[in-house]
């Protein structure tokens, strides 16, 4: 036993080169793992290609903010509740505002020092608490001493302020702007003010209040346990006073979409695997009958029942890579052109890999009964 | 190889008369053996138990002394694969293939390495006159030139044994000669020959005959 069987190599090779006769098994192998998978791209392909969609909708920055308002200002929401919730399991960012403070700009004439009597153009302010979120701000600095300001898309123009920074000062503020920001969704609104920075524990007098607590959370799943946390985390004179308001429904509905595409996916394509199991073994079951003299000659050249039970198994794999790529081309194609976007990577890779591993399961029964044939029975035979 | 078999008892059936009974041989290395006898009398059956493709109903079969039909099936099926060539009676080649790969063939499945395989096949078309015929399907070549490329698959991996089942049973006399010619040098260059014949002329000049009843 000093030479080696053949190789595996060798084997693929020459399973490859038997693809042609008898040629019809063989196509009709690849038209069972073509049409399989284009079928699941155009059903479950299309399904997960919408769920996807609909997740990153429900799953937008607006979805997956939590907003504690104290409308009339009478919970006293305490500026210290940012930093509570900030470090909370979950929590992405948190920032709270407190009440609108018109502002001008202090240096000019009639404007400085005058606590917003000036004749200067005032604009909105609002002192912020927590350190904004690059997500939030397209632009600016991001962390500020207490008693900076940025300004708004525009606002330094308003405020004429030289180089976009200056002093201004308001009716109980003053403040210095010190750039400017543009914050993005869902605290767009911010845009029309200028943000003053204050220090979480309410200013020297420790009288600061809150009107709005913005709380974005990491995923719009954990949404209404985190809600939950923050309620219970708030530092609040009267909890009575307190709105929350939360895209729960959106979160909920996001787990049942998910919920029940995949129960539908699971289902669909678990049955088209059993379909093209089933399938790939009659074709292979033929196959081996139309090559039964054959088998029987390699078996007494030689051949083993594992190089046999290889061979039908390799020959089923080529037939089945080939029709699962074709029908991964395809599907991909039809998802583009019927859905207008493409099926997540993991399932555009999954399908194809549990289509040949269908077709490989469905191969194995054939690859048995080849490997079990007689060869003498078969030879004996004209 | 001596091969030898010991109370060799086979029949395909559990109730049938068996077609081979008692039967015990010696096969010297380097001897060319006749196994003569009427139809149905078991040379081929001998055959294929012999080469390990068949399990017999009874009794013992031994390569250099190692009983080598108790052993499982894959081993038995390399062991022929690496040491026996075998010429069946109506040649069997692969009609999808060419002469030159249905030789090939052989070697790649005692795990021969190709190019060493590919230069023995042509040396060896070429001796049986058959070189010219490298390219064709055993569809495209007369009797006599299939069975001498059948002879030339047997031949490729220098084999230790040789079993001929009725290899010039369709042949005409020139192919037939060749055929013979080419085992007994086989059994010259030290293997073990032994083949299944009707032609009672050409086995009565052997010095090494077996006539089964």
């Amino acid at each position: 036993m000093n030479r080696p069987h053949p190789g595996f190599l060798s084997l693929v090779v020459d399973a490859a080169r038997r693809l042609r006769r008898p040629i019809v098994p063989t196509l009709v192998a690849v038209l069972i793992l073509f049409a399989g998978t284009v079928s699941l791209f155009a059903t479950t392909g299309l399904a997960a290609a919408s769920q996807q969609r609909t997740l990153e909708r429900i799953n937008s920055p607006e979805g997956r903010l939590i907003t504690v308002i104290d409308a009339q200002g009478e919970a006293g929401l305490s500026p210290e509740s940012v930093s509570a919730v900030r470090f909370l399991s979950g929590v992405d960012w948190a920032i709270g505002v407190g009440p609108t403070v018109d502002v001008a700009n202090a240096t000019v004439s009639g404007g400085g020092g005058s606590r917003g009597a000036g004749s200067g153009l005032t604009v909105p302010s609002r002192a912020v608490y927590g350190e904004l979120p690059t997500s939030v701000l397209d632009t600016g600095p991001r962390i500020l001493a207490p008693g900076q300001a940025l300004s708004g898309p525009g606002l330094a123009a308003v405020l004429a302020l030289g180089d976009g920074v200056g002093p201004v000062a308001g009716r109980t503020i003053d403040a210095v702007v010190v750039g400017g920001f543009r914050a993005g969704p869902p605290v767009t609104m911010l845009n029309d003010s200028v943000l003053i920075s204050r220090a979480d524990s309410g200013g020297p007098a420790g009288q600061d209040r809150l009107l709005t607590l913005w709380v974005s959370v990491g995923d719009v799943s954990q949404i209404a346990a985190v809600t939950e946390a923050v309620r219970a985390t708030l530092i609040v004179a009267d909890a009575s006073h307190i709105r929350i308001e939360t895209s729960s429904e959106l979160a909920q509905l996001s787990v049942d979409v998910v919920s029940d595409l995949a129960h539908s996916a699971r289902l669909t394509v678990g049955s088209l695997l059993v379909a093209v199991a089933i399938l790939i073994a009659t074709v292979q079951f033929g196959r081996v009958s139309g090559m039964a003299r054959d088998i029987g000659r390699r078996r007494a050249l030689g051949a083993t029942r594992t190089t046999i039970v290889l061979h039908i198994l390799i020959s089923a794999g080529l037939c089945a890579v080939v029709g699962a790529a074709a029908g991964t081309a395809t599907g991909l194609v039809v998802a583009s052109l019927v859905a207008g976007t493409l099926p997540p990577t993991g399932f555009t890779i999954g399908v194809p890999v549990l289509m040949v591993l269908a077709a490989l399961t469905g191969s194995v029964p054939p690859a048995i009964r080849a490997a079990r044939l007689d060869p003498v029975r078969i030879l004996r035979v004209p | 190889m001596l091969i030898e078999v010991e109370a060799l008892e086979h029949r395909f059936t559990d109730t049938g008369d068996p077609v081979i009974r008692s039967f015990s041989h010696r096969f010297e290395p380097g001897t060319l053996t006749a196994v003569t006898g009427p139809s149905g009398s078991g040379k081929s059956t001998l055959m294929y138990i012999l080469a390990l493709m068949l399990t017999p109903s009874g009794g013992r079969t031994l390569w250099d002394g190692d009983d080598v039909q108790a052993l499982p099936d894959n081993i038995r099926s390399r062991l022929r694969a690496q040491y026996v060539g075998f010429v069946f009676q109506d040649a069997l080649l692969d009609p999808s293939q060419t002469a030159l790969d249905n030789v090939l063939e052989a070697g790649w499945l005692a795990g021969m390495r190709a190019d060493v395989s590919r230069s023995r096949a042509r040396m060896l078309l070429d001796r049986f006159g058959v070189a010219e015929r490298a390219d064709h399907l055993p569809g495209q070549v007369s009797g006599g030139q299939a069975q001498r490329i059948a002879l030339c698959r047997a031949l490729v991996k220098t084999p230790t044994i040789v079993f001929a089942d009725e290899p010039t049973g369709n042949l005409d006399s020139d192919s037939a000669r060749i055929v013979w010619t080419a085992l007994a040098d086989a059994a010259q260059e030290g293997a073990t020959v032994v083949v299944a014949t009707h032609d009672r002329a050409r086995a009565t000049d052997l010095p090494h005959r077996l006539e089964l009843a």
